[in-house]
């Protein structure tokens, strides 16, 4: 095959099986049948309709700015159109640029078409002249260089042009086929695009999370310097309070002292209610005691058993908090789907890598589609580390992320 | 009791001074830095070791856990000096650092790990104090909650009484205290922990022996 080379060899061989799928499926295993069902007619009125679409490329042309407008209109009909011959509806455009040239692209080869149709359509009628409509007009037909003028050449002609419209419908079939092959490898979005997409949003997401994150930081560090702290203040000031009682009235009065009490256990309250709230948020831990500490407080608070192993590494601030983020989706994750009873954390230098691992005993079966997920793998992605996600059905889950060392 | 105190700040310090010196204890010095606790146990160390060194966890010159950096410093030098953390966070990191000071040896020193909030608990706080610098272990009670919900699993066998009173023995309480605070009898308490150790597979121990086994319980992987 040396008359094909790289790109186009790699098409060709891609294009034989779905040429060879495309015949079995009817063009060639029942041509007859084939010609009793309404495909050939759609198959017509599909060509028809490409031809008329053409000439509007034509009329477009003249006012370039108009073909790209008209390039997506008629795309968006034809990724419906290419139903009629059998083919499901091709899925919208994709984002970008290279969508909408190959759009363009489309109508262009349209023109084409639209020349082609308009020549095949003229020596058609000529021919359904000649074979179906002289045999049956009176006197003898001139048809070129055959004059039909006996009977049996009458019969002849008109059983000549019967089969030919059969032959005809047989490859309009055929050529509508290949059409709408065409429409579907120009229109259909590139699953590299797609992908683009998915990995645009899902940073977009990722990017919004961390402005949050931010705020919540910053949240955290005025609760833990402002609210913990007065609230600490009033305990002691409660505390010294109740000893002036007792040292005061001796036998302190009861009332007095319940009503202390009272005040203490609203204080301690208020106090839980503000630890619980800081909890959540990204903790300041992180920033002072580093990941390993973050990671036991994070899982203090967990309704399962967890197990955090952690080695001492010294982690950039980024990095950290990016594992830390990724640590509890994995573990949110974990609890709220998964059904586990158990959690293991383990942060560890391995070879030439740092590695976080959260594996859990649930019953597995997680797919990388929820926002959860992709977003743990884009964060993974921004700092230029592997995510993977092991998670057969019935268990166990694992996730990790793999931190090359040169990023440390 | 002669105690020295580390926080950094100053509305808490002044509040426990006040608090400790209305106990009736004597602060020899309050300091709001890590520093400065080093310096001023050195320097009271010539004339008489303090009986009891408060400190916040988390303070100068670093933020981050200078003030458990500094205890252990402190018990490396002086084995027998008894040391209290107070601290905001729940975490078990620090209070495995910290007992990695705890030890078996009778004249060594007690260590105690506490929530801020415990202080507001006074005669619970006051009761902490005696205990530690008395060479024995405490633990407040949140950090314990959240140690045992971590290890569900391990105390599944335990009845919500037994698990009562775990909590309470790994906070460092007495059978006698235990018994006050749950309402029992101390037979009953005896009973109880003697069942607890049996089911966990643990061997009866005494005092801070009894603890330490619980609490490495607790968090043994």
């Amino acid at each position: 095959m040396r008359w094909l080379s790289g790109r186009h060899r790699t098409l060709f061989f891609f294009a034989i099986p779905v040429i060879v799928d495309g015949v079995k499926g009817g063009l060639l295993r029942a041509p007859v049948r084939l010609l009793r069902t309404r495909l050939p007619w759609m198959s017509v009125a599909y060509l028809v309709v490409a031809v008329l679409a053409g000439w509007v490329t034509w009329l477009s042309i003249g006012t370039v700015v108009l073909v790209p407008i008209w390039a997506g209109v008629w795309a968006a009909a034809e990724r419906h159109l290419v139903t009629w011959v059998g083919f499901g509806s091709i899925a919208p455009r994709a984002a970008g640029w290279a969508s909408r040239l190959r759009e363009v692209a489309f109508v262009l080869a349209l023109a084409v078409v639209a020349l082609l149709g308009v020549a095949v359509g003229v020596f058609l009628w000529a021919a359904a002249k000649a074979t179906l409509g002289a045999p049956f007009r009176s006197g003898a037909v001139q048809v070129g260089v055959l004059a039909i003028a006996s009977p049996v050449e009458r019969g002849v002609a008109f059983v000549a042009g019967v089969l030919g419209t059969g032959l005809v419908l047989w490859l309009a079939t055929a050529a509508a086929w290949g059409l709408a092959q065409v429409s579907m490898a120009l229109l259909s979005p590139r699953p590299e695009q797609l992908q683009r997409q998915v990995d645009d949003l899902v940073d977009k997401a990722v990017e919004a999370e961390d402005r949050v994150v931010l705020e919540r930081k910053l949240m955290e560090q005025r609760l833990h310097d402002g609210a913990q702290l007065h609230l600490s203040a009033a305990g002691f000031r409660l505390g010294l309070l109740e000893l002036e009682l007792v040292a005061r009235d001796g036998p302190a009065d009861p009332a007095t002292l319940e009503a202390l009490r009272e005040v203490r256990g609203q204080v301690e309250a208020a106090a839980d209610a503000v630890r619980d709230v800081a909890h959540g948020l990204t903790p300041q831990i992180l920033t002072e005691q580093g990941l390993g500490a973050a990671l036991q407080e994070l899982t203090a608070a967990v309704p399962v058993e967890t197990t955090v192993t952690v080695e001492a590494l010294a982690l950039p601030e980024d990095v950290a908090e990016n594992l830390y983020l990724i640590a509890s989706e994995a573990i949110t994750n974990a609890i709220r789907h998964s059904g586990c009873s158990r959690i293991e954390v383990s942060l560890v230098a391995a070879d030439a890598d740092v590695r976080l691992t959260v594996r859990d005993d649930g019953r597995g079966g997680a797919v990388p589609r929820g926002q959860g997920i992709l977003g743990m793998a884009a964060r993974a992605r921004r700092m230029g580390c592997t995510f993977d996600l092991f998670s057969p059905d019935g268990g166990p889950t694992e996730a990790s992320v793999r931190v090359p060392v040169a990023g440390v | 009791m002669r105690i020295v105190l580390a926080e950094d700040e100053a509305l808490l310090r002044e509040g426990l001074r006040m608090l400790l010196e209305h106990a009736g204890h004597e602060v020899l010095a309050s300091v709001a830095t890590a520093t400065e606790l080093l310096h001023e146990v050195h320097r009271c160390a010539a004339t008489g070791l303090p009986d009891l060194v408060i400190a916040d966890v988390r303070m100068p010159p670093a933020m981050t856990d200078d003030g458990l950096r500094a205890a252990i410093d402190l018990r490396r030098d002086y084995p027998c000096l008894s040391i209290l953390l107070l601290s905001q966070y729940l975490g078990s990191e620090y209070l495995q650092r910290l007992l990695g000071l705890a030890q078996d040896d009778p004249d060594a020193g007690g260590v105690g790990y506490l929530l801020k909030d415990r202080v507001a608990h006074v005669q619970e706080f006051l009761q902490a104090l005696q205990s530690v610098a008395s060479g024995g272990v405490v633990v407040d009670r949140k950090v314990i909650t959240a140690s045992m919900r971590r290890r569900q699993d391990r105390l599944e066998r335990l009845t919500s009484r037994e698990r009562e009173v775990l909590q309470h023995v790994s906070a460092g309480s007495t059978n006698h205290q235990i018994a006050g605070a749950l309402h029992l009898s101390d037979g009953a308490v005896v009973k109880h922990v003697g069942a607890i150790f049996d089911k966990l597979g643990l061997s009866q121990r005494d005092g801070n022996r009894r603890v330490l086994a619980v609490l490495a319980f607790l968090d043994q992987r």
